[in-house]
């Protein structure tokens, strides 16, 4: 049925809003290092983190202490990581008995996890030991995603503080954000999926007599099924919390073990944008205006809610070659209607598609189902969303910095249009944040489409795409869209887990992450250093409905000028043959 | 190819990034 698809959708994004300024408000208390109502629980275990690192929260940081001091923290996650995945073979917590990972795909796998991407060239329960899940890619999880709301922190304090030479401590926003803001959070889920069916479990794999047996391709006779488990709960709370979006299965969120029931699958999905929508409440809050965040907000908003009404309309629609041959695609009370191929039956098209979208829309790249069988149109909303860079909401705290970013670039612009010298929530901006700035929103296109463009002609990349022509190549550029924008998802249908593509995505995972990273807090040591400007007549307001227009139009103007020629050549060629029936 | 390949590129990269981190220093006086 149609109705409850949209009304899914309308209560998906209300109760996502409405969780905004508590969320957001409870964040800022975090990362402004006030007592919290969880102070009193886990305040000795921040103290003791603090004391065995050796470090102290109260000694502030210049951007660039700041950004090695992220940087050198987020290496060692990769060699813990890389470690756990090659000697798996030889520690504990192995029942499986599964072999030491391959060089090229423990390369990926842990700049994957380390830069919050989670792209997954591997099959999660025939490749990762429990140990390697728990201790490296859940951890990961934690601190990855923690990373991000501390950089977001320093960006912030970039526009809060004046004539500051510092930015504040990294390890004491990576310690706050860790304990008090992914911890509680992830935990309480956890038990929340666990009470729905999700696994948690150290036990082994079971093998179960078939209530109804098949016939295997051999023609014998299947009585019989190994059923994957382990200590799933923690990690899909976490990685969707975190935006991570590594599944513990190789299906993610279309899995039963990873998402059971209705409510599973709604509380997965609110949590893959609630925290990132929470930062924007919290921005505002930290610069003293809660009207700039609510209006970054909106931006974000608008351009997710079209791109949700695109893709369930998409789908619903149908393939036309189908109905061309008389298949009835028609929603009614006994089929869902519209393209069913690659979506779980117990989420049909509504939730499907709600999840394509936030999960694009995020940095997350879980799927609850497989976006390479979704209709030409309903596919490249997904890649599209990548490639706006990640800032519709966008990862927890770097999908914000993007957006600030763009938000630099509007103000630029509008400064230029009325003759102004361009000023943001009082800080003048001048030629270093112009060109940080620019560095942001023009690193991933690059890689994108340097990346796309030398797979579609080299050797080694054309030998795994199995889909020659036009979904070939929109395989090939979701792939690069998806790990340059740190996303994690995935078109599939590539064989990606080869030397040449775990090499390569690797490679823009790390640059897509750390190369916007460093430009971000360029610009807050940048901005902190200034005095404030007071507001004059001259000044642009960057809380009302024209700013937020004007924002949302340079996000949308860079995304499709950079991204519609290769657009053209995949997904929108592809819809064009298919409504020409052409083959 | 073998770890070592491996961990070099990544060491190659880490380079490289501090090497961005000295381009975007502009910590010089401004006016």
């Amino acid at each position: 049925m149609i109705a409850p698809a949209w009304l899914e959708i309308a209560l998906y994004v209300v109760v996502l809003l409405l969780g905004v300024k508590p969320l957001g408000r409870y964040m800022a208390k975090v990362l402004e290092g006030k007592r919290t109502v969880l102070s009193p629980y886990l305040g000795w275990l921040e103290r003791l983190c603090y004391r065995a690192a050796g470090v102290s929260p109260e000694q502030e940081m210049t951007w660039k202490r700041y950004a090695v001091a992220m940087l050198f923290f987020n290496m060692a996650g990769f060699a813990a990581v890389y470690a756990l995945q090659r000697f798996q073979h030889l520690l504990p917590l192995n029942p499986q008995k599964l072999g030491p990972v391959s060089t090229d795909s423990a390369f990926n796998t842990a700049i994957s996890f380390a830069t919050n991407t989670n792209w997954q060239g591997y099959g999660g329960e025939t490749t990762m030991s429990y140990l390697t899940q728990m201790a490296g890619l859940t951890v990961q999880n934690f601190v990855s995603a923690a990373t991000g709301i501390a950089t977001l922190a320093a960006f912030v304090r970039g526009f809060s503080r004046r004539s500051s030479a510092t930015i504040g401590n990294f390890w004491a926003d990576l310690v706050r954000s860790t304990l008090y803001i992914m911890l509680p959070l992830s935990t309480a889920l956890a038990l929340v999926l666990v009470s729905q069916g999700v696994v948690q479990t150290l036990h082994p794999y079971q093998t179960v007599h078939l209530v109804q047996p098949g016939v295997g391709s051999d023609g014998k006779a299947v009585t019989e099924q190994t059923l994957a488990l382990g200590p799933a709960a923690s990690q899909i709370a976490v990685k969707q919390l975190g935006t991570n979006g590594g599944g513990f299965f190789n299906v993610n969120s279309a899995h039963p073990f990873e998402n059971s029931t209705p409510l599973s699958c709604f509380l997965e999905l609110l949590s893959i944008l609630i925290l990132s929508g929470g930062l924007c409440y919290t921005f505002g809050r930290m610069v003293g205006d809660t009207r700039q965040g609510w209006a970054i907000l909106a931006a974000m908003t608008l351009v997710l809610v079209g791109c949700l009404v695109c893709v369930q309309l998409a789908e619903q629609a149908g393939n036309p070659r189908l109905a061309a041959l008389g298949v009835d695609q028609i929603a009614s009370a006994g089929q869902p209607g519209g393209n069913m191929e690659g979506k779980e039956a117990r989420f049909g098209i509504g939730l499907s598609s709600l999840w394509a979208v936030t999960t694009t829309a995020a940095s997350n790249g879980s799927v609850n189902a497989m976006h390479d069988s979704f209709m030409p149109l309903g596919g490249l909303v997904p890649m599209w969303l990548m490639q706006l860079g990640e800032v519709i909401y966008g990862g927890v705290g770097s999908g914000l910095y993007g957006m600030l970013a763009f938000a630099i670039i509007a103000v630029f612009v509008a400064g230029l249009m009325v003759g102004r010298t361009p000023e943001y929530l009082g800080k003048k901006i001048d030629s270093y944040e112009m060109k940080m700035a620019s560095l942001i929103v023009l690193l991933p296109p690059f890689l994108v489409l340097v990346g796309t463009a030398v797979s579609i002609v080299s050797r080694p990349g054309l030998a795994t795409i199995f889909n020659p022509g036009v979904h070939g190549f929109s395989e090939v550029l979701y792939a690069f869209s998806s790990a340059s924008n740190n996303n994690g998802s995935a078109f599939a249908g590539i064989g990606v887990n080869t030397p040449w593509y775990n090499g390569a995505l690797g490679i823009v995972m790390f640059l897509g992450r750390y190369w916007l990273a460093v430009p971000a807090l360029g610009i807050a040591g940048s901005l902190a250093s200034k005095k404030a400007v007071p507001a004059g007549a001259g000044t642009l307001p960057t809380h009302t409905p024209l700013f937020v227009f004007l924002l949302v139009s340079t996000v949308l103007i860079v995304g499709a000028l950079t991204f519609f020629p290769a657009l053209a050549l995949g997904p929108i060629v592809e819809h064009l043959m298919l409504i020409g029936g052409r083959p | 190819m073998n770890d070592v390949l491996w961990i070099a590129l990544l060491v190659v990269m880490i380079l490289l990034t501090f090497g961005l981190i000295r381009l975007c220093d502009n910590s010089e006086p401004r006016r």
